[in-house]
């Protein structure tokens, strides 16, 4: 277990690149705070002053994968620019521990960053927490955050043969923004991507963390929090997968420090 | 002549390095997502004002998250590649050198905006309605303006701070919500008015406004223009200052590489 903290902290302090003061509070605190005014302002210049609220929490679960895809992309990608990870790849380490090591210090940042946002909602916007059941949020949020950090870990592990992770992650991010319910209700797609978009990380959270945040019962959303835990644990194991085979490409096409595509 | 010439130079070697650099893109990809859910969310109402408005200032987003991140890191990348120390021995002011990149990052940033535009029509089905296209021209001329003063701002700043990775990842944002990229300023707060309007681009963002509105007279934009060349003053000279403070911890103090 001491072994499994020290290695999350190391990943965490050593290859986290945005962990100055300036950068790390000013992308989890402050970055949040101005999504929310572009699209609180936007909903009332362009859009109806009435879906404002439903904006500001698709805003805060979106702020997670804002924060938590680049940061977990970045421990990958600096491990092997940084030369590190063929001293890794050298060693009989457990494997499955390492990779379980590297998102733990980025999923709070994950809930940081949600809750800031949330903050900056309420103060600038305005959200009506009266009918809140805090008990589903919380839990909704929690599987939420923990669904992101999975496909964060399975993308990063591309970092590891790609040439660049950015291009990756803003892909990524950018799909779910558009596809996940944060603004679009996914009812306005096409049947197919609808049933894609079940999928992805935050479209069933983001259900789970709305319906709760308006009242619903815990019960009522379990359906919910239950497929986003799957499509959790589908993308966690889609990435130790991938972790382990770009190991394999990475050793048999001798690019353990260069990218391999 | 030689100082153009630089600055041509200059402009070359940036667009080798977009060109070359893999992450080339990546500001300009996640601009696009951005801008399209902003144009869902105009769609709602349909407003054609708004929808022309926003046809016109989205497709600026991907430029200036290119122009301000790119231009951004150039001295930092200058320095930490070593070839910042023959930048400051040659007779060239840096400051020109920084002109011709950020010339030719927004250059490069062109064909996104037009992707950009394509992305915010097919959402809106919208042909923007520009009552009056001779003030439209004349006001993204000023736009331009201030972009590359607010992304040559950004050089010697984040030099100056250490070059930290993250450095702009606030920075990007909060300058598209105060330059008026997606809606105009004075929508703003008042706290966040005041600030948008040390920006020049929020003065020029204010005339593409008023062209797509229309206006009988041309006075109205005279304002907002001078406004615009003022804060563009303003800014430039705090740049310059800026570089000064660059040049001198390099050539003088030689601490610049010691953080």
């Amino acid at each position: 277990m001491y072994n499994f903290i020290i290695q999350s902290y190391a990943n965490y302090k050593g290859l986290f690149g945005w962990l100055s003061w300036f950068s790390y509070l000013t992308t989890v605190f402050l970055r949040p705070v101005v999504m929310v005014i572009t699209y609180g302002v936007l909903g009332r210049f362009a859009g109806s002053p009435e879906v404002v609220q439903r904006y500001a929490i698709g805003i805060a679960v979106y702020s997670m994968p804002v924060i938590v895809l680049p940061g977990l992309a970045q421990c990958y990608t600096y491990d092997r620019s940084g030369g590190t990870l063929a001293f890794f790849y050298a060693t009989p380490v457990n494997r499955l521990v390492s990779y379980l090591s590297r998102p733990v210090f980025h999923y709070p940042n994950a809930l940081f960053s949600f809750v800031a946002t949330l903050f900056a909602a309420w103060a600038t916007v305005g959200l009506n927490l009266v009918p809140v059941n805090w008990a589903g949020f919380v839990i909704s949020t929690l599987v939420t955050a923990a669904s992101v950090t999975a496909l964060g870990q399975f993308l990063g592990t591309f970092a590891i043969v790609f040439r660049d992770w950015t291009n990756v992650q803003a892909v990524a991010t950018g799909s779910l923004l558009v596809l996940t319910g944060v603004i679009i209700p996914i009812t306005v797609f096409p049947t197919g991507i609808q049933a894609f978009a079940r999928f992805l990380p935050m479209t069933n959270g983001l259900i789970a963390v709305q319906q709760t945040f308006a009242g619903n019962s815990l019960s009522d959303v379990t359906g919910y929090i239950l497929w986003e835990s799957l499509v959790a644990l589908g993308y966690a194991v889609l990435g130790y997968a991938g972790f382990l085979l770009f190991e394999r490409v990475a050793k048999r096409m001798g690019t353990l420090e260069l990218e391999a595509f | 002549m030689n100082q153009l010439r630089a600055m041509v130079a200059a402009a070359q070697q940036q667009w080798k390095t977009i060109t070359i650099g893999g992450a080339g893109l990546s500001l300009q990809i996640i601009a696009i997502p951005t801008v399209a859910v902003f144009a869902w969310i105009a769609k709602q109402r349909g407003d054609p004002a708004v929808l022309s408005y926003m046809l016109l200032s989205l497709p600026l987003v991907s430029i200036w998250n290119g122009a301000v991140f790119r231009v951004g890191w150039t001295l930092s990348g200058e320095l930490s590649n070593q070839t910042l120390h023959f930048v400051y021995i040659s007779r060239t002011p840096v400051i020109i050198v920084s002109l011709g990149k950020a010339l030719a990052q927004i250059t490069w940033g062109l064909p996104t905006a037009v992707l950009t535009f394509a992305v915010v029509f097919l959402i809106t089905r919208t042909v923007p309605q520009v009552a009056d296209v001779g003030l439209l021209l004349f006001s993204l001329v000023f736009v331009i303006v201030g972009l590359i003063s607010a992304s040559m701002f950004f050089s010697p700043l984040n030099l100056l701070v250490g070059g930290r990775g993250g450095f702009f990842n606030a920075i990007i944002p909060f300058g598209v919500l105060l330059s008026g990229f997606v809606f105009p300023v004075d929508r703003l707060p008042v706290v966040l008015q005041v600030l948008a309007r040390c920006l020049p681009l929020s003065w020029a963002m204010d005339v593409v406004w008023l062209a797509v509105q229309g206006t009988d007279s041309w006075t109205r934009a005279i304002g907002p223009w001078a406004m615009c060349l003022l804060t563009t003053a303003g800014l430039s000279g705090v740049t310059y200052l800026l570089f000064k403070v660059v040049e001198r911890r390099i050539r003088v103090t030689g601490v610049l590489e010691m953080y």
